[in-house]
């Protein structure tokens, strides 16, 4: 991974590509690239449909290696939902692929000044950058369909639907799984919109003839990686728990805690939790022939995803998130899983990202377009987006711009980005990042530490009042660092509890990259990722008034503990002081 | 929190309903488990009384797997002094992904992240005496505890248990072995067909596996 492809899309004449070595970003990759790259050479007031923008496509630093869970990819640019900075990552083969091809990074910049659509390839002879109109408002699953029969040989496929080409502001950009089907989304903040306003409607990556990029000290790093992967088998979480049931574990337990957001965030229980729940999910998908375990990604070994089928046991999507379930579930009052599982599916075709569509239709739910629970009208919601509509277009937009147009006052957005699946009065804590986070509200941004990284620094009481604050920070920091490997971030659970399978992290890094890497550099890392971040939300124009909640969370308490959102914003502008 | 004006299963005698069945056929009654179900049982009593010494599950095992436990909505940190009341709901579930689910952990790290809704011990105190509350069950916990609560009986409302017999297929009805109805032999076939039980709001269901 020693070098950046550059593809300047409004060059005079036809997209030019250029490769160059990494330079002064040698040393980053995933998040820690992306950022490094948007906040050092996009102007941060531009537009981010302008040919100023750039979306910056990188593999994590042990992508492509044969380090178990190291296949996620990060999408960074400036977000067209936040008007900040952005990184969105998913798993599926892209990242492993793109990083055998020996590359860092794909970088797309300028705007063709026509309305081509263009198909990109890259393999171990080079790029070729092509127009493809027959491409034009295709699905994700026909656009990767055309491009399997077009290549020989296995290939993993970057690509936006109709979302994308339309340039809303919920567009994801979708990654193919081992299948080749394009159900892993870098889903959060409109990075399929950008990737539209590029022309670019999907890269094909072919690695054939490559091979698995090799470690500078073999012997050290099959050891790491044999700890590694020993951890993540023996954790009750990541060894058991998300094999068995997959993210959609949770609902039943946030169900209980009261923190479900449900109806547009006005309660925090759902009556028909249990019937969403991982485990009735699981137990159904077995039942039809479906997978209540599979892996995203070559070299994953938690396998949380699954194959969920209809009743005659034809394939549907892939099993939906706990994150999508609740989205198109609780928060609309929708308590169907085939329902459900129809709008993970229309999601991924038209390429949007499942939290914010769910949202936005809980928001034009509240505003009274719909009822609570009428799943059908929310199926041809998304239809409606699919297809262009104005209505379609405005949901597409995201819950902030439904929110606007039709009035409503309870919106779930920070920095413009609809909240995730965990209320912040009942999870103070969790508030807190959705707050400072510079993404936006992002259930991931703060997700990831180890006891070993905690401790850098002092000490911290977690049950001290002044906990939340330093444990926001802290996770923050150790997440953006994670997100920098291109590793799944299931693993925090596991380097959490276990410091030897955190030290077995780092044992990779240092026998892949011949380094001496600490716990401090891991956390140095994180800051200079987070304060990149900072700086050019700072210069594109935010202050510290948009690191909070919508007001109504201070002020509408949720039922049943009957809690509002606590924590101070003299605390909120703490989280940063370093 | 206790309602002692719960009176649950008390009210009346339950149908008595022990079913004899195929093994593989517990996994049948996970639905209810997650969705809850009563016991009977001392309340006025620590979460680990009820769950070691009433319930005869092993300490280690309290220790080891139920990582994360709700009573009335509550993450509880220290089930020694949480306190079942009468009407309470007690909710088991093993060690769950994410920050969120780190957070609800019992004792865990995370646990200032959800301060204003974990559990207090001084809720006042709570009359010792028999009484019913109900118990919800999740994920891997379920294929352990099953077993336990099943053979000790748990208390279901009558007309939930008649809808969720008719739910099942023939492949169900085909597992059972034997049916015993308020002390006598039954007919399991009659399990299908609605209707059943009447007369009475609760029923007290035991399963026994067959060997």
């Amino acid at each position: 991974m020693e070098k950046i492809l550059r593809i300047d899309m409004g060059a005079e004449g036809g997209p030019k590509v250029i490769v160059r070595p990494l330079g002064d970003y040698a040393g980053l990759g995933g998040r820690g690239l992306t950022s490094a790259v948007v906040s050092g050479e996009v102007p941060p007031a531009c537009h981010p449909l302008s040919p100023a923008n750039k979306l910056v496509i990188a593999p994590g630093l042990l992508s492509g290696t044969n380090a178990a869970m190291s296949g996620r990819l990060s999408i960074g640019c400036k977000s067209p939902l936040t008007g900040g900075i952005k990184e969105a990552n998913a798993g599926g083969q892209p990242a492993q692929v793109l990083a055998r091809l020996g590359y860092a990074a794909i970088v797309l910049e300028g705007k063709p000044k026509g309305d081509d659509l263009y198909k990109i390839v890259v393999n171990k002879d080079g790029v070729t950058c092509s127009v493809d109109n027959s491409l034009k408002m295709l699905g994700n699953y026909e656009t990767v369909d055309r491009m399997a029969k077009e290549h020989e040989g296995k290939i993993a496929c970057i690509s936006i639907g109709p979302a994308g080409e339309m340039k809303l502001g919920a567009a994801s950009i979708a990654c193919t799984d081992m299948e080749m089907r394009p159900t892993r989304h870098a889903g959060r903040g409109g990075v399929g919109a950008v990737m539209g306003s590029k022309g670019v409607k999907v890269i094909v990556l072919d690695d054939t003839g490559l091979s698995t990029r090799a470690p500078k000290d073999p012997a050290k790093f099959v050891q790491a990686n044999k700890i590694f992967v020993e951890g993540l088998r023996k954790h009750g979480v990541t060894g058991q728990a998300l094999p068995a049931y997959g993210t959609n574990v949770l609902t039943n337990i946030l169900n209980e805690a009261g923190g479900y957001p449900t109806y547009n965030f006005s309660q925090g229980t759902f009556k028909g939790a249990s019937k969403i729940s991982g485990e009735s999910e699981a137990a159904l998908e077995t039942e039809r022939g479906g997978l209540a375990t599979h892996g995203c990604h070559q070299g994953c070994v938690i396998r949380c995803s699954g194959v969920y089928h209809d009743k005659d046991g034809h394939y549907v999507s892939k099993q939906p998130e706990y994150e999508t379930v609740w989205a198109h579930g609780g928060d609309c009052g929708i308590d169907d899983l085939d329902k459900i599982a129809m709008l993970d599916f229309l999601d991924d075709d038209t390429g949007l990202d499942t939290i914010e569509t769910g949202v936005a239709i809980g928001v034009a739910m509240d505003a009274g377009l719909l009822k609570f629970g009428d799943a059908e009208g929310a199926i041809n919601l998304v239809k409606d987006v699919r297809n262009g509509t104005p209505l379609g277009r405005i949901i597409g937009s995201g819950a902030a711009v439904t929110g606007r147009v039709f009035g409503v006052e309870r919106v779930p957005v920070v920095k413009g980005q609809g909240l995730p699946a965990y209320d912040p009065r009942a999870v103070q804590g969790i508030g807190v990042t959705y707050a400072t986070s510079p993404m936006g509200a992002d259930h991931t941004a703060g997700y990831a530490v180890a006891t070993n990284i905690l401790k850098v620094g002092g000490f911290v009481d977690p049950l001290g009042p002044g906990g939340q604050i330093e444990l926001s920070r802290n996770l923050q920091v150790a997440t953006a660092a994670i997100d920098a490997t291109g590793m799944c971030l299931f693993i925090a659970f596991a380097i959490l509890d276990q410091p030897e399978t955190f030290q077995a992290l780092l044992d990779l890094l240092n026998a892949f990259y011949g380094l001496t890497l600490t716990a401090d550099d891991v956390t140095a890392l994180g800051k200079r990722i987070l304060t990149m971040e900072r700086d050019f939300n700072k210069r594109a124009g935010f202050s510290k008034e948009q690191d909070r909640l919508p007001a109504f969370f201070k002020t509408q308490s949720v039922s049943p503990h009957n809690v509002t959102f606590g924590v101070s914003d003299e605390d909120l502008d703490r989280v940063f002081n370093w | 929190m206790e309602n002692p004006l719960f009176e649950g299963p008390a009210g009346e005698p339950p149908k008595a309903v022990c079913l004899t069945m195929d093994a593989g056929l517990v996994p049948c009654f996970h639905p209810m488990l997650q969705a809850g179900f009563f016991v009977k049982a001392r309340v006025g009593k620590s979460i680990d009384h009820f769950l070691c010494e009433q319930m005869g599950i092993s300490p280690n095992y309290v220790r080891e797997k139920i990582s994360t436990i709700f009573l009335d909505g509550k993450p509880v940190d220290d089930i020694d002094s949480a306190i079942i009341g009468q009407g309470s709901v007690l909710a088991l579930s093993s060690a769950m992904p994410g920050l969120v689910g780190a957070t609800m952990r019992r004792k865990g790290f995370y646990a200032s992240l959800r301060n204003t809704i974990t559990h207090s011990d001084d809720e006042g105190s709570i009359e010792e005496r028999e009484g019913f509350f109900r118990v919800k069950v999740f994920n891997l916990l379920m294929a352990d505890l099953a077993s336990p609560f099943f053979e000790r009986g748990i208390y279901v409302p009558s007309r939930d248990l008649e809808e969720f017999f008719v739910s099942l297929g023939d492949r169900f009805f085909g597992g059972i072995r034997g049916m015993i109805l308020d002390g006598q032999s039954a007919d399991p076939g009659c399990l299908g067909k609605g209707g059943w039980p009447s007369g009475r709001d609760w029923t007290l269901l035991k399963l026994c596996k067959s060997r």
